[in-house]
C-alpha cells in the first residue's frame, strides 16, 4: 500500500511539473472591455471615472454662466490630482481622458500645465533667438486660465483573510482663479468586492 | 525499501532521477545567492549584479531574485531599477498567497524547497518600507503615502494570527514621516504611536526621534491629553526656534545577521531510534558591515552552505525557511512561511 502511494506520488508530481511547462499567450482585445485580473484599479475604472465626470462637467450650469459674463469660453488649467488611494494609480490617463473630451466638446479651453508651460516657454526663447520675425511668437501673451481642477482619488480597503472591499471615491474639484469659488464638484465612487484564491496550481 | 521499488520499473527511476536534478539545481543556486551575498560590502554592485544577473533562478524563487537584485540596484544608487524590482517582487508574494497543489505534494514528498519563496511577514512589510523610501527620495510623496497605506493593510491581515507577527517599528516610523511630510497631522501621531507600542511589546527603548516625532504630532494633532503623557513619560523637548527644521536621516546599518541552524535530536520510543525533531535559527554575528547605509533581504540565501541546512533541507524538515532576525530589534514570530 506504501509502495503504491509512493509510486503514485512521484509519478504524479513528475507529471504536473512537466505540466508547468508552457509559453506565452498573447490575445489582443477590445480597449473597451472590461477585464478584472487583480481587482485593483484598471483602464475600465479610469474610463468609466472619465466618462462620468465629463458628463457631470459638462451638464453643470459652471460653464454656460461663464459665457453668459464674459462672452467667452472658460480656460481650464489642470491642477494637481492626488494619488491617496492604496494604490499606484496612473491619475494622468483619466485627467488626459477628461481634458481631450471637454477640449473636443468645444465649449471649454486647456491651457498647458505648469509642467508643460515651461517646455514652451524655452521654446519661446529659443524661438526669440532663432526663428524669423515672421515666424516667431512674442513671450507674455499666453491665455491665463480662468478656472483651476484639482481632485484627488482616496480609497477604503477592508480585508479579511482572502477577501476584500475595495472602494474607491474620487473627487474632482473646479475652482474659479479669480475668486477661489468652486464651480464644480463632481464625485465618482467604485466598490468592489474582491476573493483571492485559496488554491493556485 | 525504494530500491526494491524501483527495482524493474525505469519510468519511475527517470522521475524520480528528474526531481533529483531539479532539486539539485535549487541547492546551486541558493550556494551562488549565499555567495553574492558574502560579497556586499567588499565588492562594487555593479559587479555583483553582472554575477546575479548570470545566475539562473528557478521560477519559485524569483521573489528573492527580484529581492536581492532591488537591493544591489540600490546599493548602485539605481533607484527606478531597484523600485522596479521590488514592485515585481510584491505582486508575485501577493500572488504567492494561495496554497499551491503542486508545490505543497512536492513539499510533504521530497523537500521543502518545492514550495516557492515568498518572504517571511517582516520582509513584506520591510518591502513596503523600502519602497515608501524610495519613493520618498524620488520626491513621490504620494508614491511613498501608497505603500505605507499597503504596508497597514498588510499589518492587519499578518495581526490575524498574532499581534505583532510582522510587525516592524521602522515601518511605521517611516509611514509617520510620510504622513507628517503631507501635513496629515492625525495619521502621523497614530503611525508613531503604534511605532512605540511595537517597540514597547519587544521591550525596546525607543530612540530619541520617536520620542520627539509623537510630542510634536500629538501637538499638531490638538491631542492636548496626549502631549501632556508624553510630556510626562520622556520631559519636555525644547521646541525648535524661528528658521529651525529638522533633519531626519535614515541609515540602513549593515546587513541581517546570517542564521544558522541547530537541531536537536529526542528519541522516539515507537521507532526505537534517535529522530530529528526539530530546528533552532542561531543568529551569527555578521562580519561584513562596510556598507553602513544599505542593508540587504537575505531571505534564503544564509543557509544555503551550510552543511547542517543542507542536511535539514534533505530531510525535508518544515518551518526552516527564510526566517532572519532583523538588526533593528524586531522579528516576525513567525515559522517563516
Amino acid at each position: 500500500m506504501t509502495k503504491q502511494w509512493i509510486q503514485t506520488g512521484v509519478v504524479a508530481l513528475f507529471a504536473l511539473s512537466m505540466a508547468a511547462c508552457g509559453g506565452t499567450k498573447v490575445q489582443r482585445i477590445d480597449t473597451n472591455e472590461t477585464v478584472d485580473l487583480s481587482g485593483a484599479w484598471n483602464d475600465t475604472d479610469s474610463r468609466l471615472v472619465s466618462e462620468e465626470m465629463i458628463s457631470d462637467a459638462l451638464a453643470r450650469p459652471w460653464v454656460a454662466d461663464h459665457v453668459r459674463k464674459t462672452g467667452d469660453r472658460p480656460a481650464v488649467i489642470v491642477g494637481t490630482v492626488r494619488n491617496l488611494s492604496h494604490e499606484h494609480i496612473n491619475v494622468n490617463t483619466f485627467v488626459n481622458d477628461m481634458e481631450r473630451s471637454l477640449i473636443n466638446s468645444g465649449r471649454v479651453d486647456f491651457v498647458a500645465s505648469a509642467q508643460e508651460r515651461q517646455e514652451i516657454r524655452d521654446e519661446r526663447v529659443d524661438q526669440d533667438l532663432n526663428a524669423s520675425a515672421a515666424t516667431r511668437n512674442e513671450a507674455g501673451q499666453e491665455l491665463g486660465a480662468d478656472y483651476m481642477l484639482k481632485g484627488e482619488i482616496n480609497t477604503i480597503v477592508d480585508r479579511e483573510g482572502k477577501q476584500q472591499v475595495r472602494y474607491y471615491q474620487v473627487d474632482l474639484t473646479m475652482i474659479s482663479l479669480a475668486d477661489n469659488r468652486k464651480v464644480w464638484i463632481g464625485q465618482k465612487k467604485i466598490k468592489k468586492y474582491v476573493k483571492n484564491a485559496n488554491l493556485r496550481f | 525499501m525504494i530500491t526494491a521499488l524501483l527495482h524493474g520499473r525505469p519510468a519511475l527511476l527517470g522521475a524520480l532521477v528528474l526531481l533529483s536534478l531539479s532539486t539539485s539545481g535549487c541547492a546551486v543556486h541558493q550556494w551562488k545567492m549565499n555567495e553574492l551575498s558574502r560579497q556586499v560590502g567588499y565588492t562594487d554592485p555593479a559587479v555583483l549584479l553582472q554575477q546575479l544577473e548570470q545566475t539562473e533562478t528557478p521560477d519559485r524563487d524569483q521573489v528573492q531574485r527580484w529581492l536581492n537584485r532591488g537591493m544591489l540596484h540600490l546599493l548602485n544608487g539605481d533607484l527606478a531599477a531597484a523600485r522596479s524590482d521590488w514592485e515585481q517582487a510584491k505582486q508575485r508574494i501577493e500572488s504567492l498567497q494561495a496554497a499551491s497543489v503542486t508545490e505543497n505534494v512536492g513539499a510533504a514528498t521530497v523537500n521543502e524547497t518545492f514550495r516557492a519563496y515568498d518572504g517571511t511577514p517582516s520582509e513584506r512589510i520591510l518591502l513596503h518600507t523600502l519602497l515608501a523610501l524610495s519613493y520618498l527620495a524620488d520626491g513621490d510623496l504620494d508614491g511613498a503615502r501608497v505603500e505605507v497605506l499597503q504596508s497597514d493593510v498588510m499589518v492587519r491581515a499578518l495581526q490575524e494570527g498574532e499581534a505583532l507577527n510582522g510587525q516592524l517599528a521602522i515601518a511605521r516610523y517611516v509611514g509617520g514621516l510620510v504622513y507628517e511630510l503631507g501635513g496629515e497631522w492625525d495619521n502621523a501621531y497614530i503611525a508613531y504611536q503604534k511605532a512605540f507600542n511595537i517597540m514597547q511589546a519587544r521591550n525596546q527603548s525607543p530612540p530619541s526621534a520617536l520620542k520627539l516625532s509623537l510630542i510634536r504630532s500629538a501637538q499638531r494633532a490638538g491631542r492636548r491629553d496626549e502631549v501632556e503623557r508624553w510630556y510626562k513619560a520622556f520631559g519636555t523637548p525644547s521646541p525648535l526656534e524661528s528658521g529651525e527644521g529638522e533633519l531626519v536621516i535614515i541609515a540602513m546599518q549593515g546587513l541581517v545577521s546570517a542564521k544558522t541552524q541547530a537541531a536537536a535530536s529526542v528519541y522516539a520510543p515507537g521507532l526505537q531510534q534517535y529522530n530529528f525533531a526539530g530546528a533552532a535559527d542561531v543568529p551569527r554575528p555578521a562580519p561584513w558591515l562596510r556598507a553602513p547605509h544599505y542593508s540587504i533581504a537575505r531571505p534564503r540565501s544564509a543557509r544555503c552552505p551550510d552543511g547542517v541546512d543542507r542536511e535539514h533541507r534533505s530531510l525535508g524538515t518544515r518551518g526552516l525557511r527564510g526566517r532572519e532576525r532583523q538588526n533593528y530589534g524586531s522579528d516576525d514570530g513567525s515559522n517563516g512561511r
